[in-house]
């Protein structure tokens, strides 16, 4: 990776971060733990519908599913060097993890302008 | 002379694939290093769950019926932890990243920290409000 894509990435990596840290646990709860058990109502489908066709809310969405994952590439690039990666091996393993991020995103956009 | 110093290789380390466990602090580390996947697979679930939500009503009860399948409760528990894992630990890492002044004074570490929680508390209550 050249020099001076890195501070590019590395803010990736950190807003990602951040926004994971900030987010993701109030959505987790609400989603994946208080809504199916039964301790807060989840929404109807038009409730739900309604507040993700939002053009707002699309685009939190985007920021909320995408920088994540270039945070998660770059870490997981990190530890695969913390693993001993080195030499041919390692703008490969990159080029596949930012490029499963870039396409994370891509694929985000896609929906939430299509969908 | 020349030539054989151009050839020469770059001096790289080698680490034992094990390191991790040799010391507490390094597990630790790891620890934080790999809550990446688990915020990784949060984003994929959830733009699963939006995309089930704009297919239409049944799609949507049906990701909400797999939801409340004891494996996947027991799934999210642990990756509901790992992401608070990764809050606590980015928030203490945060006065290392960045160190902002008040006139010649540093702000304290522990302000820096403080701050992010309270951020985080305020930002959760209004996503609480929003969601459900």
């Amino acid at each position: 990776m050249k020099g001076r894509y890195k501070a590019l990435w590395w803010s990736f990596f950190a807003i990602g971060g951040m926004v994971a840290a900030m987010l993701y646990p109030a959505h987790m709860l609400v989603t994946q733990l208080l809504g199916p058990a039964g301790v807060v109502e989840v929404p109807s489908w038009e409730d739900a519908h309604a507040l993700f066709s939002n053009p707002f809310f699309r685009m939190y969405l985007v920021v909320l599913i995408s920088l994540p994952l270039f945070h998660a590439a770059h870490r997981i690039m990190a530890a695969f060097m913390d693993f001993g990666l080195r030499g041919s091996l390692r703008n490969p393993t990159a080029a596949v993890l930012y490029g499963s991020a870039i396409a994370g995103t891509a694929f985000t956009i896609f929906t939430m302008i299509t969908m | 002379m020349g030539e054989q110093v151009s050839k020469s290789k770059r001096y790289e380390q080698q680490l034992p694939g094990w390191w991790v466990f040799k010391k507490k602090t390094w597990f630790v580390f790891f620890l934080r290093e790999i809550t990446c996947i688990f915020v990784a697979l949060f984003a994929l679930f959830y733009l699963n769950f939006a995309r089930a939500i704009y297919a239409g009503p049944e799609a949507y009860e049906e990701i909400l019926e797999g939801l409340r399948t004891p494996g996947m409760i027991a799934i999210h528990c642990l990756s509901f932890v790992a992401v608070v894992w990764h809050t606590i630990t980015w928030f203490v890492a945060a006065p290392k990243a960045m160190r902002p002044r008040i006139g010649n004074k540093l702000v304290p570490g522990n302000a820096i920290i403080a701050g992010h929680y309270a951020g985080w508390f305020a930002i959760s209550a209004i996503l609480f409000w929003v969601l459900t």
